[in-house]
């Protein structure tokens, strides 16, 4: 040890003397919004939360003098504070700091300072936005960089998309920033991210370390300034084993997973570390000094220590004995001492792979500064993590990088000082950052075929795809044959058209492929005359807030080509025709399309059209979107469509198929042409339908379909020609009316029905025991029509409510072949509309619960063989005897034909008691069938006196006839 | 859990406080001498006397506080001598421009009381091309590209696990001082086995030094020893 000195001595020899800089920091330029208002202040200020966050946005404008190619510097945690006229900033981050200016404090200003001159002479304009608390929270410091980036847009001359640059805990705040703007949908025009070794899973500082800076809280009040910078929100998030924690690493934690990353930028990530650059620590204490008396005395007067790292149960422990005073010098405070531990993480996150930083020693030298005592011992060990490959990669399981490109520290070097910028580091950086100049050359608009660009293929290999035009046989093509060459619009508000005769090509047959992506805020526009071509291999995604429109254009999505509307992302249609060509064609629907009101798109579709959670079709008044599918084309349902409008929603062909959770809300009309339904799961409705809803000659296996609708505004519900395996048909509220078409297994549940509503035609088979009826209606108080259908096994029809009007149909094995509960009406009598209809082979015939009697008399029913009774049930009718006039009877049922019981159980409960009610057969008619003639339905409206038909064209020609009054 | 204890122990420092004068020989003002890797003085640079603001910190904690003038070293031996008398726990704060790439500060802090040299290292860039194709004797596993130097200790730079083809590196190596080595190692696997397949030394000559080398490992060609 070499000498010592007295502090008096010291005071006495210390000059503070003007001390070289290797760089003299640029004075500051007018911020271009203060512009107008004459005024030079830097200040930038925003309300979050109702507190006022501050800050300094400085600027150097580039050489060129014009504010059009931002650069935004964003500082990191800053534990420093105030503001220092000298320094121009805020803490110990400032202007002048970054610029290379002290190297003593922030020697990576030495580092920044090359690549600032570098952007400064590229007429970049640096905005380096230092934060007034430099440790307040991330939240809050989001909210000024968001204002910071509305001023830079706001005042931006031209197009050209910005690069921000988050260090540190700025690299969070950043990213943050921009997945915010992103998810309101407005363009940042950021074109660049660069996260500079930002703790995006939060950094580490050894316990002990922390429970050192806790103790000297009380001691001095640079010990209070460290504790209160450690005990910051900014430190509670961002430490991902915190002392005192408080939950807020773990809830910011979630903030960013659900934040995502930004999506219209392409993301650039500096790490100061390697994956595998762990900490050279042994298991000896972190820091370990004593202060004493040397020879001849040889007495330790006081020590202090941080422990390593060791594995839990073990705490993570600072012991001291210290001047109660540290930082006075006097001399004459009473020592402190102390033993203070916490618990430990589980894993050694001390030595885990990534960068490091000055902390253990800069605390080590801060303390052997402040105690005039020889030192007798000290071992440091500086090496400890800070900020985790992990976390500065910022990744844990999302299948998808976030990163376009990472730098990270070299082998030989593998371990960086946090957030510095040796040369590999900056020159990555330049490279890409000159790039985005490049990429924003606004190129000419497309105007004839000599024109024509291709993306991918000319130089400079443009990535950003601005405003502009192509027409006049024109092509803008994106694609390379070496690689999906991808290419987004720019991240600042921008319109693309293609029209009159304009061509856009996503990928070109045969081997060029590509991807673009229109983002947020820009639109593409496919005019009158205008194509957009998306081929083989290649994709066209419109992105959350993206546009994409049709305006009478082209849109063809060829085999293997994909159109993918991302969720939020838009899809516009005032004409036009979208094709998906071939099987192997892919149109994902996520977002929202929209037509514009008395226009109509026209989709051929013989390939895929997904529709993913979130797809919402808006179809205006008079509109009309029409897919038609040939027999290959298919709709995959795989989470819930919505089609909100007055609009008409057509499919005619193809496959529609209901993946699990995938369900279509249909609030406008629909009709469905030669479409067969698949649904793999039953567990859920599929299909709701509100407005009119038409399905001809379509095949539907195991689906459910709703209809409902307000009894004051019922719409028609109409099933014709189709065939239902399995499944559910219900309607409620509207007009149904289902004819001849095939239910096997499927159930129709009919609720609520407005007039008139009928099924005709329609053949309905179950299995014997199933135990819902096959057919429902309930609580219709209007006639429901029911002609010439036919019920094979099951519970057949069963009426609750309702009334039903039967006629020529024909129920056979049916466990009941007609059920009718509460205050109903059966009809099967001419008297009331009804009759010729057969029963054969039941086990019972009629059945009622609590309902009158059907009306059979004189209907010239058929009442066939029976396995268990002809009628059966309680009726509220006070009979004690039940005859039925006017029927053909299976003789086997029959004593006489005069006059006969029949087989029965049943009961009138009028009187508050069951008792029983002999049935009877009387003026039994010879079987006669139904006429043929009364089911056809009717030639045509303008002969209705032929045969006299209701508005159901339903014959009610027997009705003349009738000679069996009602009851 | 904290404990704390309040102990009065003034006449400990009143003790200390007269101990710590200083001998003779002790007071002469320090002195460091400063060596770029290749053994000179680097010919850019300077020194600070620093200290840590302990106390003084006030808004920023943890920070330095220059002591006096800024220093230069003696351009032919590299010595420099403090000005004026430092108190204890002064550091040398060392700053000089890489020869080979000046935008590449080199910036190192060391304690006065422990260190009086202070060498400070050079990137050395270097573009490597080999050709790799062995396919006689032990299986080839992977290849290396290793530096080294008198003062370094063997460092892989990269990996290739390809064991035919062309393999490019473009990088730099650390050196703390000349000649530095490069080496292409072959690793081979059953018999495991590390054996040079090339080597290239570099003298300092300046700004341009730099290492190109290109190697090949073919089939017969004469393994070096």
């Amino acid at each position: 040890m070499k000498g010592v000195f007295s502090n008096l001595l010291f005071l006495t020899c210390l000059v503070q003397a003007a001390v070289a800089q290797p760089y003299l920091a640029p004075l500051p330029d007018i911020p271009p919004w203060c512009i107008d208002s004459g005024a030079g202040n830097a200040d930038v200020s925003v309300l979050y939360d109702g507190v006022l966050v501050q800050g300094a946005a400085t600027v150097r404008m580039g050489s060129d003098n014009v504010f059009d190619r931002p650069v935004i510097l964003v500082e990191g945690f800053d534990f420093g504070s105030g503001w220092d006229e000298d320094q121009l900033g805020f803490g110990l981050i400032t202007w002048t700091r970054i610029h290379g200016t002290d190297p003593l404090n922030f020697p990576m200003g030495l580092d920044y300072r090359p690549m600032l001159d570098d952007l400064h002479a590229a007429g970049a304009d640096l905005v380096f936005l230092d934060f007034a608390e430099g440790t307040t929270s991330l939240q809050s410091k989001t909210a000024l960089l968001t204002h910071v980036l509305g001023l830079i847009r706001d005042h931006q001359v031209g197009s050209i998309p910005g690069v921000l640059v988050g260090v540190s805990m700025g690299g969070v705040v950043a990213r943050m920033a921009l997945c915010q703007w992103e998810l309101e949908g407005s363009p940042h025009c950021i074109g660049q991210y660069h996260s500079i070794d930002a703790p995006h899973l939060g950094a580490t500082l050894p316990v002990s370390l922390q429970a050192l800076i806790l103790g000297l809280s009380t001691m001095s009040e640079t010990g209070l300034s460290l504790w209160h910078a450690l005990n910051s929100s900014a430190a509670h998030q961002l430490l991902q084993h915190h002392i005192a924690n408080n939950g807020m690493h773990d809830d910011i934690q979630d903030v960013l997973s659900n934040l995502g990353w930004p999506q219209r930028s392409l993301n650039f990530n500096v790490i100061n570390s390697r994956e595998n650059a762990t900490a050279p620590l042994t298991s000896d204490p972190l820091l370990h000094i004593e202060w004493g008396l040397e020879w001849p005395w040889d007495v330790t007067t006081c020590f202090v220590q941080a422990d390593r790292w060791s594995a839990p149960p073990s705490q993570g422990t600072a012991t001291y004995a210290l001047p109660g005073e540290l930082f006075s010098l006097s001399g004459m405070d009473p020592l402190e001492v102390g033993v203070l531990t916490f618990p430990q993480p589980m894993h050694d996150a001390e030595a885990a792979a990534g960068s490091e930083a000055g902390h253990i020693q800069d605390l080590a030298a801060a303390l052997m500064a402040s105690i005039p005592l020889p030192i007798l011992h000290s071992n440091l060990q500086t090496g400890a993590t800070f900020v985790p490959f992990e976390s500065a990669l910022g990744v844990t399981d999302e299948p998808e990088s976030p990163w376009d490109d990472v730098s990270t520290a070299t082998e030989i070097e593998p371990r960086e000082t946090h957030a510095s910028l040796p040369s590999h580091h900056r020159n990555w950086l330049w490279e890409r950052m000159h790039a985005i100049w490049h990429d924003s050359e606004v190129w000419a608009n497309i105007y004839s075929a000599e024109t024509s660009i291709t993306m991918g293929w000319q130089d400079p290999l443009v990535r950003t795809l601005p405003g502009g035009l192509v027409t006049q046989e024109g092509q803008l093509v994106v694609g390379n044959a070496e690689e999906l060459f991808e290419v987004h619009t720019s991240p600042c508000e921008g319109n693309f058209r293609a029209e009159d005769g304009g061509e856009i090509h996503v990928g070109l047959a045969p081997s060029a492929h590509g991807i673009l992506r229109v983002g947020s805020g820009t639109s593409l526009f496919v005019g009158p005359g205008g194509r957009l071509d998306i081929h083989n291999g290649s994709t066209l995604v419109v992105e959350p807030h993206g546009h994409l429109h049709l305006e009478g254009g082209l849109v063809v999505v060829h085999d293997g080509g994909i159109l993918e509307i991302q969720p939020q992302g838009m899809m516009g249609a005032s004409g036009g025709m979208l094709r998906l060509d071939g099987n192997e064609a892919t149109w994902n629907m996520q977002g929202k399309l929209t037509l514009t009101s008395g226009e109509a798109l026209v989709v051929d579709n013989e390939g895929h059209m997904n529709c993913l959670p979130g797809l919402v079709m808006h179809l205006p008044h008079l509109s009309s979107c029409k897919i038609n599918q040939g027999t290959e084309g298919e709709i995959s349902m795989k989470g819930e469509m919505i089609l909100q409008g007055s609009g008409k929603f057509e499919v005619r062909g193809g496959h529609v198929g209901f993946l699990t959770s995938g369900t279509l809300l249909a609030h406008t009309p629909t009709e469905w042409d030669d479409v067969e339904f698949v649904a793999e799961s039953s567990s859920e409705i599929h299909v709701r339908t509100s407005s009119t809803t038409t399905l001809d000659d379509c095949e539907l296996g195991n689906l459910l379909w709703h209809h409902e609708c307000a009894s004051s505004s019922p719409s028609l519900f109409k099933l014709k020609d189709c065939q239902w395996v399995h499944g559910r048909c219900a309607v409620q509220g509207g007009r149904a009316r289902l004819t001849d078409n095939h239910f096997d297994h499927a159930v129709v549940d009919l609720d609520s029905l407005a007039y008139p509503s009928r099924l005709s035609g329609n053949y309905i088979h179950a299995a014997f025991y199933e135990s819902t009826p096959s057919v429902s209606i309930s609580d219709t108080p209007h006639e429901v029509w029911i002609e010439s259908n036919r019920w094979i096994g099951g519970k057949g029809l069963e009426i609750i409510n309702s009334r039903a009007i039967a006629s020529c149909n024909r129920w056979e094995q049916c466990q009941t072949a007609f059920l009718m509960q509460g205050i109903s009406s059966g009809c099967f009598s001419p008297a009331c509309g009804g009759g010729n209809n057969r029963l054969l082979n039941n086990g019972t015939h009629f059945r009622v619960l609590n309902a009158p009697m059907p009306q059979l008399d004189f209907g010239s029913n058929h009442i066939g063989p029976v396995s268990e009774v002809v009628v059966a049930g309680e009726t509220t009718l006070p009979f004690s005897s039940w005859t039925v006039q006017g029927a053909s009877w299976d003789v086997s049922l029959l004593d006489n034909p005069w006059f006969s019981p029949i087989p029965a159980s049943l009961f009138s409960n009028a009187s508050g008691v069951c008792t029983p009610v002999s049935c009877f057969a009387q003026d039994i008619v010879a079987e006669s069938g139904c006429d043929d003639t009364v089911s056809e339905k009717p030639l045509t409206k303008a002969k209705p006196l032929q045969r006299l038909w209701n508005v159901l064209g339903q014959s009610v020609l027997h009705r003349r006839d009738a000679i069996n009054p009602t009851d | 859990m904290k404990q704390r204890l309040g102990l009065r122990a003034a006449g400990i420092f009143v003790l200390a406080c007269l101990s710590i004068g200083c001998l003779p020989e002790d007071c002469a003002p320090p002195s460091l001498v400063v060596l770029d890797a290749f053994g000179e003085p680097p010919t850019e640079g300077f020194v600070l006397l620093t200290q840590s603001t302990g106390t003084s910190g006030g808004n920023l904690p943890l920070t330095w506080e220059v002591l006096g003038d800024t220093l230069h070293w003696d351009p032919v031996t590299g010595h420099v001598t403090a000005t004026q008398a430092i108190p204890p726990n002064a550091w040398w704060s060392v700053h000089s421009p890489d020869p080979l790439d000046r935008d590449v500060w080199r910036n190192t802090r060391t304690e006065v009381e422990t260190q009086d040299t202070v060498i400070l290292a050079i990137k050395v860039p270097f573009h490597v091309t080999a050709r790799l194709h062995r396919g006689v004797g032990a299986t080839v596993s992977h290849y290396t590209l290793e530096s080294s130097s008198l003062k370094d200790a063997p460092a892989v730079l990269e990996t290739w696990d390809v064991t035919t083809g062309a393999v490019v590196s473009d990088g730099h190596l650390v050196a703390n001082s000349f000649p530095a080595t490069l080496k292409l190692l072959r690793h081979t696997s059953s018999p495991t086995s590390t054996r040079p397949v090339a080597t290239t030394e570099v003298d300092f000559i300046g700004s341009t030094t730099a290492i190109h080398a290109h190697w090949s490992d073919l089939d017969f060609h004469k393994e070096l020893p």
